[in-house]
């Protein structure tokens, strides 16, 4: 995995530690930052070498803890995480802490029912939310460790806890961490966020029992505040068509439009339509065919932090063929879906 | 070049699950914040952001899915310079001073 994530190079810290015009505590400062920034690097590395060791032994772990445990936190409008404990969420008065609870757990459920994978790590490990992160705060994340959510401002957006799709967009991040190990850049960083647009998706399809023909494929649609339903936005982003006036941010839908340097929030357009229209393709769920093909790249393609958006295309029509030789449409599909979009 | 402009920093918060500031994005984030209403800690976080050479300017790669980036403009008298900075590398005061907006 490429490590080049500091906003301040380690060249550049070295430079100002032997500069001797600057104050002897500067210098001090800079040269034990540079020493950090290896440790963290290292430290990175390591992570990575870990995750991809424990991959084999993966299948015994999940033996040990057949459920994750599903624990949510609260900022109290910080930036402090993980926050307060939220003690038995589940049952929680506060309609946050109880979805960030439930959600997860569902979400769990999904990959473990659907795919046979416990946790995002597939060894259990335990699912940690945060809500009510800083004022007004209007995104979700995954933090490397954990999932993160903000309140919205009550005009943009409202609560991300509200959007089943969010929560299963932000945990699919954990299981792309733990398997492709997709950077955030380019065509990886597009990947990285159609992944978890497309199962994000399927997940919210597999709770409201929808096939495929029956999902509207939006992403964010109940996260959207009034004042911009007044606007006429309706979601995020639409999968089955990426550059609809209608969403907050517009994508392409053509791989041709992507170049080097793009927000992966915008570069997952045509990633997304060509597993929409995939599926589509397909009478049925989702989740039965043509998410099994996109899940089994996820989980044997190894570690590919600079992932091309073709390779991933190439290892899906092989999977399809290999996964559902009795059933040829599903690779006619997933060809259909790439070729839609330029690939 | 103003006094008020040497010491203005400007502000724009970009990514997150919603692609602030995309190109087509109907959202975007700015604020500004004059550097003399920083505390001494605040303002030393950010002489240290704008320290390094050219190289600071190109954006890092992120590690958190979904975060926001802070993009930093400060003009100086060779022309404007702009660092991108992770939010959770940004002092309280910088990530308050924007306004979400729906364009």
């Amino acid at each position: 995995m490429s490590c080049t994530c500091f906003f301040v190079p380690k060249s550049v810290l070295e430079r100002l530690a032997n500069d001797k015009t600057l104050a002897a505590e500067l210098r001090r400062a800079a040269f034990e930052s540079s020493l950090l920034s290896d440790l963290l690097r290292q430290s990175r590395l390591q992570h990575g070498a870990f995750i991809s060791a424990s991959r084999p032994l993966s299948a015994q772990l999940e033996e040990l803890a057949a459920q994750p445990e599903s624990v949510v936190f609260d900022a109290n409008h910080t930036h402090t995480l993980p926050g307060k404990t939220v003690a038995n969420p589940g049952s929680s008065s506060d309609p946050s802490a109880k979805r960030a609870y439930t959600q997860a757990a569902r979400v769990a459920e999904f990959y473990q029912t659907i795919f046979k994978r416990n946790s995002v790590d597939n060894a259990g490990a335990t699912l940690v939310s945060s809500v009510h992160y800083a004022r007004n705060y209007n995104n979700a994340m995954w933090n490397g460790t954990q999932m993160v959510y903000g309140d919205g401002d009550g005009k943009i957006f409202i609560d991300f806890t509200g959007g089943n799709d969010v929560i299963g967009h932000e945990l699919t991040h954990g299981v792309t961490q733990y398997t492709l190990q997709l950077g955030y850049e380019d065509d990886a960083g597009g990947l990285n966020e159609s992944l978890s647009d497309c199962f994000g998706s399927m997940f919210r399809q597999w709770e409201a029992k929808q096939t495929s023909q029956q999902a509207d494929w939006l992403i964010g649609s109940d996260i959207i505040g009034p004042v911009a339903k007044e606007r006429n936005v309706t979601c995020l982003r639409n999968m089955a068509n990426p550059a609809d006036p209608r969403t907050l941010s517009p994508q392409p839908a053509k791989y041709s439009q992507l170049s080097p340097g793009m927000d992966p929030h915008f570069t997952s357009g045509p990633p997304n339509l060509a597993f929409c229209t995939a599926c589509k393709g397909v009478p049925g769920n989702s989740w039965d065919t043509v998410g099994q093909v996109w899940y089994h790249v996820m989980v044997t393609a190894g570690p590919k932090p600079q992932m091309t958006m073709a390779d991933f295309a190439g290892r899906t029509r092989q999977a399809a063929v290999q996964l559902f030789e009795a059933k040829p449409e599903v690779a006619k599909s997933v060809d259909a879906g790439w070729k839609l979009i330029g690939l | 070049m103003s006094d008020d402009t040497a010491h203005k920093l400007k502000v724009e918060r970009k990514g997150g699950l919603a692609g602030f500031g995309s190109p087509n994005s109907r959202v975007r984030s700015l604020g500004s914040v004059d550097l003399r209403t920083l505390s001494t800690a605040d303002r030393q976080t950010v002489e240290r952001m704008f320290a390094g050479d050219s190289r600071s300017a190109s954006p890092p790669r992120p590690v958190r899915a979904d975060a926001f980036q802070y993009h930093l403009t400060m003009t100086t008298p060779q022309g404007e310079k702009t660092v991108v900075v992770p939010e959770d590398h940004v002092p309280d005061a910088i990530r308050d001073s924007v306004q979400d907006e729906l364009l």
